[in-house]
């Protein structure tokens, strides 16, 4: 075979497994009986009508502001976090840069257990549910927030912020006017990969969630149970699509896809 | 007298136990065109750096235009800089760009657009203001980071090797140019280079530099005619140097001369011709000296075959004015 043969069977083979079970998935929901069966027998949309009840509809509410949230105190975090670690070295730096991606290197899983029994133990029993839950997506989305901005801190053009100086920017006016704008996409990207990372987290959210502030992943796993239901295909979709669908709007208002698939020339 | 235009006063500036620039002192006239000159590493543009602000010196005091300025912020010291990569806003227009310094002093919009646009003119970029760098020729980027630190007149204008990204051709031109926009507008300038061409083209004065100090101060014929040091002997054009009689004489190889007769020479010494170079407009006689010194002749070409060939035995020579005693 032809590398070009070869390469074009691995480009189809991602696409087979990548796109092949949410395809299946999707059309499961459409099945007319109640069984998970493919190719779907009928069909209907009562299990979509019943993904609309508030059983569901109230975790993936739930999930989106959790994710909202999560993604805009995160990127506020790694602004300041970020151009420290870009621009200083200081006492203490290697160690900071440690705590803040290490939650990359560690599953969400031991984080999760972590926190629990801090919030255990320090007596914030009451605080388990939607605020131990931000706590504890900001710990795991921050990494990719502070990443992003760094790495677009380290592609500014070297002297600009110099000639900003020199033409009688002060410092603010010269993070205003210069750097936020040219640092602006990777701002953007950092904020939806900590937005996506937290409305896709389940390991760390099946520990701190309670009855009435669950997120939509950990429904599902729950419900996962009593088996697979046409419903639960219904849902999948709804809950595979919002964050693909934010995606696609932040890339087409702001034009960021090269920053979010890799870098585009700078001057 | 009235105050020089900038001056540097004991200026140091040290890394650790590294001194960048070592007391520097200088003093550069009201529009005046002054090129600090030397190789890397030499604490030209540091000395550069800190006239901007951009750092701290670690001793010493800079006065622009008698003011102190040496505990100020760069935005606050009434300079121009053009940098080596131009240092361009990429998310700004060629207009915006050039535009930024009059927002941030807070001038009204008509009069900055004015000012823009004479600004513009003044680089020979009207029409290009709606341009990003990006969509710019490196000759045309140049010239929008010129007119971006023209614009706010500052009572000083740095450039920071700003030739040295361009192809020859655009770098010859643009000494001419810069030069001479430097000499209409009368703005005292202070130019960092390593090319001493560019150097003895463009300037009024020259400050050669070596290891933090400046070596020698003067016009381009100052220190090409008459170097001080054999650092600036050697770093300024080309040289012969010999020794004779416990001291070293200089010679440029453009004043050395080449016969096949002993001359009656003040200097004369015998040589072997070793190779003989073409370069078009000159040629280059390569020459080995009795105890193993070196020679170089530069002479003009006149046409035809070399005068003297690789492997004849010559006398070099050259006029008592000719050496420098080093």
């Amino acid at each position: 075979m032809s590398p070009w043969g070869a390469l074009r069977g691995v480009v189809i083979a991602v696409y087979v497994f990548m796109l092949g079970p949410i395809l299946i998935t999707a059309a499961v929901s459409f099945n007319q009986s109640n069984r998970s069966q493919f190719p779907p027998q009928g069909f209907s949309l009562q299990w979509w009508q019943r993904a609309m009840a508030p059983q569901w509809v109230d975790p993936l509410w739930f999930s989106l502001k959790l994710a909202s949230l999560t993604a805009v105190l995160s990127t506020l975090l790694a602004l300041p976090l970020a151009f420290a670690l870009a621009r200083y070295r200081f006492r203490g730096r290697e160690a900071m840069v440690a705590l803040t991606l290490g939650p990359l290197m560690l599953p969400a899983l031991v984080t999760g257990v972590g926190l629990l029994q801090l919030f255990q133990y320090a007596g914030l029993r009451d605080y388990i549910g939607f605020t131990a839950l931000l706590v504890g997506h900001i710990v795991i989305c921050l990494p990719f927030a502070v990443r992003t901005v760094a790495i677009s801190l380290h592609t500014l053009p070297p002297n600009v912020e110099l000639a900003a100086a020199s033409l009688g920017a002060s410092r603010a006016r010269t993070l205003w006017h210069v750097v936020f704008p040219l640092i602006k996409s990777g701002i953007i990207a950092g904020a939806v990969f900590a937005f996506v990372h937290s409305f896709t987290d389940v390991n760390l959210s099946i520990f701190l969630a309670r009855p009435g502030e669950v997120p939509i992943t950990v429904k599902i796993l729950g419900f996962l149970e009593f088996g697979f239901a046409p419903t639960l295909a219904a849902v999948s979709v709804i809950t595979l699509l919002l964050p693909l669908a934010l995606v696609a709007i932040v890339q087409r208002v702001t034009g960021l896809g090269d920053f979010i698939y890799g870098q585009r020339e700078r001057v | 007298m009235s105050d020089p235009a900038l001056r540097l006063a004991g200026i140091e500036k040290r890394y650790g136990a590294t001194v960048a620039v070592d007391a520097v002192d200088l003093e550069v006239r009201e529009g005046e065109f002054l090129t600090l000159l030397g190789p890397s590493g030499c604490g030209k543009t540091t000395t550069l750096g800190l006239i901007a602000g951009f750092f701290a010196p670690s001793a010493g005091e800079i006065f622009l235009k008698g003011r102190p300025v040496a505990g100020l912020p760069p935005f606050k010291r009434d300079i121009g800089v053009v940098f080596q990569d131009y240092a361009l806003f990429p998310h700004m227009t060629a207009g915006e760009n050039v535009a930024f310094g009059l927002r941030m002093r807070g001038l009204p919009k008509e009069e900055i657009q004015t000012r823009v646009n004479e600004a513009l003119e003044l680089v020979q970029l009207r029409g290009l203001a709606h341009r990003r760098p990006l969509e710019l020729s490196g000759g045309q980027r140049q010239r929008v980071a010129l007119a971006r630190a023209l614009v706010i007149r500052p009572a000083v204008l740095l450039l920071d090797e700003p030739l040295s990204n361009l192809d020859l051709k655009l770098r010859e031109e643009m000494r001419v140019e810069i030069a001479g926009l430097q000499r209409r507008l009368g703005i005292t300038t202070v130019f960092v280079t390593h090319d001493q061409g560019e150097a003895l083209v463009m300037s009024d004065r020259i400050a050669v530099m070596n290891a933090g100090r400046i070596e020698q101060l003067g016009t381009p014929a100052d220190v090409y005619e008459r170097p001080a040091t054999p650092f600036v002997a050697q770093f300024i054009g080309r040289m012969n140097f010999f020794r004779a009689g416990g001291k070293t004489i200089a010679i440029r190889p453009e004043r050395a001369m080449l016969a096949r007769e002993k001359p009656d020479s003040a200097f004369a010494r015998q040589a072997t011709v070793r190779h003989v170079l073409y370069l078009g407009a000159t040629l280059e006689y390569h020459l080995e000296l009795e105890n193993a010194e070196r020679g170089l002749v530069e002479a003009p070409n006149h046409g035809g075959p070399p005068k003297f060939q690789a492997g004849e035995r010559v006398w070099f020579s050259a006029s008592p004015e000719s050496c420098l005693e080093m």
